[in-house]
């Protein structure tokens, strides 16, 4: 028997397969939106809760933090087949994006990602420096990146075990590049790179053209975070790829489709841009809120990003995050995530002392 | 101002309340309290210059609405009237048997930007031990200590330099010893990591008194809820404490815990302060804008509330009802979580995890005596009847330690 489920998870897969050009169709994908959002207000039961309280008028959208507290799914425990969790907190919980499938989920990274990241290469070599799938598995990320070796990869190398960078493995892989003239796309956390960066002390490369560098996470030290173009200037310099080969992905547990910075698809396109800002693909919607009302603000003003993404069929559409930026057509300006500690009443740095949460994806 | 400058700004401003010393010790205690009567009347008046002058700079300094602003001046200021003054001169501590009290030489206090009003009670303290005094005020808002002190310095006559306002970058570490390396005592004001960052800074010769990080919890026993009528008495009580500052304050409740067996229920208290309480108050007393982290910690909370249980907002305020789950803190700025304690020995169990941090419980219902035998020993809060958490009255004791500590020492003979 065919389930409305089964409905809504075949259009879902039409509409990535029609849109994985880069091409957009935002009627057909807020129309689709609606059908399931219409659908998990009636059978998430955390979602029901918020919409009691919220109304319909539009939907709203789920907190990343309601991950943490309250299961976000249309189907029972029982039917999980993989659960991807957030990183590990000071107070404990970490939120939880339960699947039934992990169909939805790869047709949105593989066309998001042959889109964004590998557009101009079929195969590709791969060094992933991030944990492994079976080191992780509960980490959406890891799970990502093995299968970025099994769709985009001629060779893999996993060169990040047990906490740290696998200097021989690493070496090999970086001198076979340099020796055979294959580009090389080196895929993997911010930290877990710079950690090789450092690990790797004065040995520099020269990569083949076509060589890539995708990163995720951003990276902080106690003073604070390490700007992104810092990041990509060490990067760059070590592993002598151009800065446009140097590119960022934004995803997070809570979402089954991810943003790209856009320097290669601008590379596609004939293009050429100084601009640092993430495309999105055509079955999500982003939308920046004001940070009080949670109210669409006009395009180009900075508020807090709302995500609307097909692809989560079995949780909610609807994902409302603490991330900063503004939209600007296809592309969005990411300027930062608003810190969860508020710094202007002293009452709340006790709620500090009982513990901060975040919602990065491990 | 630049590093140097306010080092010498600040070294100016401590040589100024040195000298004043002199004259503020052997001053009459009725001219000191009839100088700080005379201040406080000032800034609570509208029709004065420096009360139109507070009620035009603070909105913008404090984010607070001017009608929050009008009621914090009121809340504060319209308590110290010469009564109250004499009241509170009288808990100095007095030379007994072979004990002898002496002020210190000079007392700084470090404020935070928080509650505007914050800096008055250390004010009264000080000038009451005849002790000079230089606020350091926050960077962010200095305009209610510069005014304060304006308005000393039109009544004070010959103690007017007893008490002055400086203000730095919390980095500028020559300035912040420039003050408090001279000063015998500081009072510190602010986040428990800005305390202790500043405490490990500090010359042996400074006594430090901290003031960390807080908030409060109210207690509502069944006996206060008798009927829907007294629930909605206190729900309004409860909605004017938590709208107060707008939530931003040490001693503003987060959560309320409530006794079942009345006529109203935890749920049913929640739905009341939201709607007959803060409802009301959003109109009458508006919240302030908040900033994008402000924003978002309250998107957080509030989307956690629906998952956990029910959420009454509206536009500048929530209320949850979480019932007997664990506690979530709340982001302040009028969102408040209402929860379900068998006793009010559970209400203690409840608060034992907020330790120091705790430093007001508003209770209705019970007394203040089942409510101290409830409390853990590790929590000193104040108590305070809801709807007068923000009102305390002006004592001795403050964050469970006297209000003279370190403005006078005592010494043996």
């Amino acid at each position: 028997m065919i389930t409305a489920r089964d409905v809504l998870r075949r259009d879902v897969h039409a509409l990535i397969e029609r849109l994985a050009d880069g091409s957009r169709d935002d009627r057909a994908r807020d129309a689709l939106l609606t059908s399931l959002a219409e659908i998990q207000a009636a059978t998430v039961p955390a979602y029901a809760r918020l919409i009691a309280a919220r109304g319909r008028d539009p939907y709203p959208a789920m907190p990343t933090d309601v991950f943490r507290f309250a299961r976000v799914a249309w189907h029972p425990a029982a039917d999980d087949v993989r659960v991807f969790r957030t990183s590990g907190t000071t107070h404990g919980e970490r939120g939880a994006h339960p699947f039934r499938d992990l169909e939805t989920y790869d047709r949105a990274a593989e066309a998001a990602a042959r889109h964004a990241l590998f557009p101009d290469v079929a195969r590709i070599d791969m060094a992933i420096v991030a944990p492994d799938e079976r080191e992780a598995p509960d980490s959406s990320l890891a799970y990502m990146l093995a299968r970025f070796g099994e769709w985009f990869a001629s060779n893999v190398v996993q060169v990040w075990h047990s906490g740290g960078v696998d200097i021989d493995r690493a070496l090999r892989a970086l001198r076979a590049a340099e020796s055979t003239g294959k580009p090389l796309a080196i895929v993997g956390t911010t930290l877990a790179l710079l950690h090789l960066d450092e690990a790797l002390e004065d040995t520099r490369f020269r990569l083949p053209a076509r060589s890539r560098i995708m990163q995720t996470g951003g990276f902080k030290t106690p003073t604070g975070p390490i700007p992104s173009e810092d990041v990509r200037t060490r990067l760059a310099a070590r592993f002598g790829i151009p800065d446009a080969g140097i590119i960022a992905e934004y995803g997070m547990t809570e979402l089954s489709s991810q943003l790209y910075e856009r320097t290669l698809i601008d590379r596609m396109r004939g293009r050429i841009t100084q601009r640092r800002t993430y495309w999105y693909p055509g079955w999500v919607r982003v939308t920046a809120v004001d940070p009080e009302s949670l109210r669409p603000l006009p395009e180009g003003e900075t508020g807090l990003l709302r995500f609307d993404d097909v692809a989560n069929v079995d949780s909610v559409v609807a994902v409302q995050t603490a991330d900063v930026g503004r939209v600007e057509g296809e592309y969005v300006e990411l300027l930062g995530r608003a810190p969860g500690a508020v710094q202007r009443g002293c009452s709340l740095a006790a709620a500090e002392a009982l513990g901060r949460q975040g919602t990065e994806r491990p | 101002m630049t590093g140097s400058a306010a080092t010498g700004a600040v070294h100016a401003a401590v040589d100024r309340c040195l000298a004043a010393g002199r004259s503020l010790r052997a001053a009459r205690e009725e001219d000191i309290l009839h100088a700080l009567v005379a201040t406080f009347a000032a800034l609570r008046d509208p029709g004065s210059v420096l009360g139109r002058e507070a009620r035009a700079l603070l909105p913008e300094s404090t984010g607070l609405s001017p009608e929050n602003i009008e009621w914090a001046l009121d809340a504060a200021l319209s308590r110290l009237d010469d009564a109250a003054l004499h009241g509170f001169a009288a808990t100095r501590p007095r030379d007994e048997g072979r004990v002898r009290h002496r002020p210190v030489g000079l007392g700084a206090v470090v404020l935070s930007a928080n509650v505007f009003t914050a800096c008055v009670e250390p004010v009264l303290a000080a000038l009451l031990a005849r002790v000079p005094l230089v606020l350091k005020a926050s960077s962010r808002d200095d305009v209610f200590p510069r005014l304060l002190a304006l308005a000393w310095r039109d009544h004070a006559g010959g103690l007017a330099d007893a008490l002055e306002v400086v203000s730095f970058p919390r980095d500028d570490h020559d300035a912040e010893d420039a003050l408090l390396g001279r000063a015998h005592v500081a009072h510190v004001y602010g986040h428990d990591q800005t305390l202790a960052d500043i405490r490990a800074r500090l010359r042996a010769t400074t006594t430090f008194v901290g003031h960390g990080s807080g908030l409060g919890a109210i207690y509502v026993g069944r006996d206060a809820l008798r009927s829907e009528d007294a629930a909605r008495t206190i729900a309004r009580a409860i909605a004017d404490d938590v709208a107060a500052y707008d939530q931003r304050g040490c001693l503003s409740p987060h959560a309320v815990w409530v006794e079942p067996g009345g006529a109203v229920d935890g749920r049913g208290l929640a739905e009341l302060v939201a709607r007959a309480g803060l409802e009301p108050l959003a109109r009458s007393r508006p919240r302030g804008a908040l900033r994008t982290e402000e924003g978002a910690a309250q998107m957080q909370w509030r989307g956690v509330a629906t998952a956990r249980g029910e959420l009454f907002e509206g536009d500048g305020y929530a209320v949850s009802f979480e019932a007997e789950g664990a506690l979530r803190l709340s982001p302040g700025f009028r969102n408040v979580a209402v929860h379900t304690a068998a006793n009010v020995n559970m209400f203690g169990e409840c608060v034992a995890q907020l330790g120091a941090h705790l430093k007001c419980v508003g209770f209705a219902g019970a007394t203040a005596d089942e409510l101290l035998a409830a409390l853990p020993a590790n929590v000193a809060p104040a108590l305070a009847a809801t709807g007068r958490m923000q009102r305390p009255e002006l004592g001795p004791v403050a964050d469970g330690q006297s209000r003279w500590l370190g403005f006078v020492t005592s010494v043996s003979v």
